[in-house]
């Protein structure tokens, strides 16, 4: 499993100098191979969290220096490839040296391709469902949107977590 | 109980770090990587369909021998709905993987059931306690995990090696039962002794006819008895030196195992006593069960100290028989077991000693200090033997690292010597 996840990280690290292939980029990009490959080796999800956040942050990067207009569908390129490196680089934090019982892997995998494709639907229509509304309505106050969206987006989460933890307990 | 697990964390970092991004940066994009993330937490939110869960833990054999291989076979059986069992069973400290893992995480199959085996080597004799198995349940998104604890205990004995014993310290006397010791008295035998006159009552297949020819008269030939003896293992384990599975202790409870087994081949009533911390005995007996009886109390031998020890001479005669030739097996690190055993000489036991040298379980060469104190106590184990002999007690030292026939064939030229004198 670490041999999928180095590959989603280098994949991870290298699609953003698609879209902007510039010195800058090259040199967040190494930065995010150097502290996933930590976080991989040493098997710490700290480490992993941070490199996958700084590969948010070297896809920004990109994004600003190409100038370009929103590139909604590499954002859920991005999204996707972030997802499945936590998921692989956690699966092999817990079981690198265990043995794997017959079907572990194949419906693990199978279960991580559902999420990705649910993911990656829910994210398109979310990016159709906004190119038509900004089509059709004007929001002069658009940043003051969008930050409370984020925040509700976030405890939106919180109270996720809350409730699952709540119904386990 | 369920916790949140590290990627949990991780994921909501990641969203609130790229949706703060997202707001500073005016990039709708950032919003839209979010969502993949959002939906897996989403996902993991829906009740988990958990249920009952079963292990049952099984072993291939109850009774081993040290460095023989073990096979555990850990079954789970539970809903077919739960997603990951992850299950780790601790291995003790005198036990060594060899295939497999003592970890493994499996999905049970359409039937709820699911197994994973794996074998271990059993390194040092003792009792070997399995089947605390930790288990932890975890969905699919590995974002909830559940933990419990199974206890199916399954006890493994094993037992200590035994080497062939060829050369045997001889009993003095013998007892009333079958044996393989010529006895000095006649009766019914294979070991011809003395002739003398035909009797009433005599068998004719036992007439001397070569002597009956020669005086013209009737003679018979009278056969020695063969009897058995009984023996008596005497274990010390006040004390012990060295690393395990090599200390003194050790090699000391493989001797007396290697003893008992060439003895009872004889007929012989073996007998044990461990002299320490735990006093354990077993009577003397005959037979592989009584093997196993002895085998059973030296796989449990330990050493506990204690300021405490047994009066020998209160042994019971069941135990102890006056006539038994007694085996001390001892390192001679502690005084009390010497003076029980000359106590047992002054009563009129045969006693011999055989005294696993804790010298040669000294790393060597690792410096002149260790070097210079190892020749000093050479020097005092050896007056201590000195001083053992001149009560009349025959005392060998064994160096553990070479066959126990060579201290054994020494003891029998030892005690030889003793009655040609």
């Amino acid at each position: 499993m670490w041999r999928l996840a180095v590959l989603l990280v280098v994949t991870l690290a290298a699609y953003p100098l698609a879209i902007m292939p510039s010195k800058a980029v090259a040199i967040a990009a190494g930065v995010v191979l150097f502290v996933c490959g930590i976080g991989l080796l040493l098997r710490w999800m700290p480490a992993v969290t941070a490199g996958v956040a700084l590969a948010v942050g070297e896809y920004t990067l990109a994004l600003t220096l190409s100038g370009s207009a929103a590139r909604l569908g590499s954002a859920v390129v991005v999204g996707v490839l972030a997802t499945l490196v936590l998921h692989a680089a956690d699966f092999d934090r817990r079981f690198r040296r265990v043995t794997l019982g017959v079907g572990v892997l194949g419906s693990q995998l199978t279960h991580w391709a559902g999420s990705v494709a649910l993911g990656g639907t829910a994210a398109m229509m979310l990016v159709t469902g906004a190119t038509l509304v900004t089509g059709a309505i004007r929001l002069p106050w658009a940043p003051v949107l969008a930050a409370a969206g984020a925040l509700a987006a976030v405890v939106a989460a919180g109270v996720a977590l809350r409730r699952m933890l709540a119904s386990a307990a | 109980m369920s916790r949140l697990t590290p990627l949990g964390l991780s994921i909501l970092t990641l969203v609130t770090f790229a949706l703060v991004l997202a707001v500073l940066t005016g990039r709708a994009e950032l919003i839209v990587v979010t969502v993949p993330l959002l939906i897996v937490l989403l996902r993991a939110t829906r009740a988990a369909r958990g249920g009952d869960i079963a292990v049952a833990h099984a072993v291939s054999a109850a009774r081993v021998v040290e460095r023989e291989r073990v096979s555990v076979t850990v079954t789970v059986t539970g809903a077919p709905a739960l997603p990951l069992v992850e299950l780790v069973d601790p291995l003790g400290s005198m036990t060594r993987l060899v295939t497999g893992r003592n970890h493994a995480l499996l999905t049970l199959g359409r039937d709820g059931r699911a197994a994973w085996t794996y074998e271990i080597e059993c390194m040092r004799r003792g009792p070997l306690e399995l089947g605390r198995v930790h288990v932890r349940l975890w969905d699919r998104a590995g974002l909830r995990a559940q933990e419990i604890a199974v206890h199916d205990p399954k006890l493994v004995r094993v037992y200590p090696r035994t080497v062939n014993v060829r050369r045997l310290p001889r009993p003095r006397r013998t007892q009333t039962f079958v044996g393989n010791y010529v006895a000095a008295t006649v009766g019914e035998g294979l070991e011809p002794g003395d002739i003398r006159p035909f009797a009433p009552g005599d068998r004719i297949r036992h007439i001397n006819w070569r002597a009956s020819r020669r005086w013209q008269r009737l003679y018979v030939t009278q056969y020695q008895e063969e009897r058995n003896a009984d023996v008596v293992l005497m274990l010390d384990s006040l004390a012990e030196f060295g690393d395990p599975p090599g200390t003194t202790l050790d090699h000391s409870i493989r001797a007396a195992a290697s003893l008992a087994a060439a003895y009872l081949a004889r007929k012989d009533r073996v007998g044990f006593i461990e002299y320490g911390g735990f006093f354990r005995s077993v009577r003397p007996g005959t037979g592989r069960r009584q093997y196993e009886r002895v085998l059973d109390a030296l796989h449990r031998a330990d050493v506990l100290f204690t300021y405490v020890t047994r009066d020998i001479a209160l042994v019971p005669k069941r135990v102890l028989p006056p006539q038994a030739l007694v085996v001390a097996i001892t390192p001679l690190l502690e005084r009390r077991f010497e003076e029980a055993v000359m106590d047992l000489a002054a009563r009129g036991f045969d006693v011999v000693i055989l005294s696993p040298s804790p010298i040669a379980l000294v790393p060597r060469g690792t410096s002149r200090t260790t070097d210079l104190a190892c020749r000093f106590w050479a020097i005092d184990r050896r007056t201590r033997f000195d001083a053992l002999r001149r009560l009349g007690l025959p005392v060998v030292e064994w160096d553990p690292t070479e066959p126990l026939d060579v201290a054994l064939d020494s003891l029998a030229r030892l005690r030889r010597q003793r009655v040609a004198r």
